[in-house]
């Protein structure tokens, strides 16, 4: 290398070694990070409630709250020992209700009604109700809001059965209403709840403005347990409640009245689904506003109810026709329909910890959102 | 936590069942507004019918003959035994019974399927049959039910099952 090009070379080093502190002026400076605390907005159609209930150490219980349009984590509520979840009909608060011992596993039983503000998420107040309320695998109609949002009720079992009753608009228990023979709370009405009972009937117990039982009718059985029991986690949209049962016979029950009415039954089997069956941990969903329902289905023998999903089962429910078959990625064991124009199927892959989603009306899928735990149940705004 | 799952979700349709109330629930809820007891005679002729045979040997499995019945964590893979609690827990006075038959003697055996409370939930060895289960308006044959009714507190820890008698 002669002179001229060692001088050249030396120049070039020097350029390269110079370089960031000559284009750094040209990049701005990043400001301070200013910390702060992230609200919700107003609910979507399209958001998702994920109830974690944390096995196998069941003490603190998670809410998810997902947007299920973009399939992220919007935040989340936490709860106690097997806690159910409800949301205001106006949207504006959210509720755990939640049983805690004094210490995590011993000590004094205290049930709760936390409530909870919807758009910051923070504790508000609690409503202290008997500590009697069903200790159980989470099952969504444990608990129920009234359609006004006055009232909150609350499934007991001690296992004698009865209802606990919160005005939550003066955040205090009112009262207990006993529903011998029958269970859960399916609340479609202002005044008015009906439960379950052990003979296939429906208790309507008609509510005065305080809280108390005005009037009780159970009518006769709907459905015989003995030969085909329903599930007891129905679809309710409005008044209907939408059954399915373990051999895959639907009943609509409209709860609007004193006494439940039923529609004729069908069955979601037609020729060659011979071996299938409905089953998982909720296994039916509905949009009323498209008139769909969807159902949670697998392949086998008596008493599979539990197995999980390998399909849902799409149905057009006043034509009671089928409309698809949904053959799902990951077998699921909760399903809910979103409840906006183009439903989204969400399914819960318990095993996996995570909930898939799928377009209702042609069965794409459309993406997972995953670490979720021991997700058991699933519902919507 | 895999394994717990598998066990959660995985169809059990190889024993045979036959659940009902110890009679101590039955005095302790009398003149409570109780759901009634019914006849369950029919589900466990169809459990029968789809039984398979179960192991004489390995209570810390769900095949193990006695467990014919039972749903939640094996007590004996958590300190415990087929029909003891591990130490510190307590069990619970309430319970369900299955019928369980002997694959060497042939035997119908009543067992108590008894809850072990007052710890958390032991997270082991889950069983979840469910021949004969039945949706929460029918308790006495749910067993997503916490079953520690009558004890000092209703946080469940593991389930063992119990030889009461020959039927």
């Amino acid at each position: 290398m002669n002179q001229a090009a060692r001088y050249a070379s030396t120049i070039l080093l020097a350029l390269i070694l110079a370089l960031p502190t000559l284009i750094a002026p040209a990049r701005a400076q990043l400001p301070p990070d200013q910390m702060i605390t992230k609200t919700l907005p107003e609910p979507a159609p399209n958001w998702v409630f994920v109830l974690d209930a944390g096995f196998p150490t069941t003490a603190v219980a998670k809410l998810d709250i997902i947007d299920g349009s973009t399939r992220t984590m919007l935040g989340q509520l936490s709860g106690g020992y097997l806690s159910n979840f409800d949301i205001a009909p106006d949207h504006r608060e959210m509720y755990m209700i939640d049983t805690y011992y004094s210490r995590a596993w011993r000590g004094t039983r205290t049930d709760v009604v936390s409530i909870f503000d919807a758009k910051t998420l923070n504790f508000q107040a609690e409503v202290e109700i008997p500590p009697k309320r069903i200790l159980i695998v989470p099952k969504r109609d444990t608990t129920a809001v009234t359609a006004d949002g006055r009232f909150l009720l609350v499934a007991n079992m001690t296992p004698a059965t009865s209802v606990s009753v919160v005005d939550l608009k003066a955040r205090k228990f009112v009262g207990e209403i006993d529903t011998p023979g029958c269970v859960q709370v399916l609340a479609p009405g202002n005044r008015q709840f009906s439960s379950m009972c052990a003979d296939g009937g429906i208790l309507t117990v008609t509510l005065d403005d305080n809280g108390a039982a005005k009037d009780k009718k159970q009518g006769k059985p709907y459905f015989d347990p003995n030969k085909d029991p329903v599930f007891d986690q129905p679809a309710v949209i409005g008044t209907k409640a939408y059954f399915v049962s373990y051999h895959g016979a639907i009943h609509v029950l409209d709860l609007s009245g004193a006494e439940a009415v039923a529609a004729p039954e069908w069955s979601v089997l037609g020729a060659g689904d011979s071996g299938w069956r409905p089953g998982g941990w909720q296994t039916i969903a509905a949009n009323e506003k498209k008139g769909i329902i969807a159902v949670l289905m697998h392949k086998g023998g008596e008493w599979t109810h539990k197995q999980l999903g390998d399909e849902v089962w799409m149905f057009d429910a006043a034509k009671k026709s089928r409309l698809s078959r949904i053959k799902l990625k990951t077998p699921a064991y909760s399903i809910h329909l979103s409840q906006g124009d183009d439903p989204i199927i969400y399914a819960l892959a318990l095993k996996e910890s995570q909930m898939e989603e799928y377009a209702a009306s042609d069965g794409k899928y459309l993406g997972v959102v995953n670490q979720l735990g021991t997700p058991f149940l699933v519902s919507g705004p | 936590m895999d394994k717990f799952f598998e066990n959660l979700t995985r169809a059990v349709a190889q024993r045979s069942s036959r659940r009902s109330f110890l009679s101590y629930l039955g005095k302790m809820m009398l003149g409570a507004s109780m759901l009634p007891l019914l006849p369950i005679d029919r589900v466990a002729a169809t459990a029968r019918a789809e039984n398979k045979k179960p192991n004489l040997d390995d209570d810390t499995t769900c095949d193990y003959w006695k467990y014919c019945a039972v749903d939640g964590f094996l007590c004996s893979c958590c300190g415990g035994g087929s029909h003891d609690c591990p130490p510190g827990a307590t069990p619970s006075p309430t319970s369900w019974v299955g019928t369980c038959r002997h694959p060497a003697d042939g035997r119908d055996y009543i067992v108590s399927y008894r809850d072990c409370c007052g710890k958390t939930s032991c997270g082991r060895c889950l069983c979840a049959n469910t021949i004969s289960e039945m949706p929460l308006y029918r308790p006495q044959l749910d067993s997503d039910l916490i079953w520690c009714f009558g004890a000092p507190t209703m946080v469940y820890h593991c389930s063992t099952a119990e030889i009461v008698s020959v039927k």
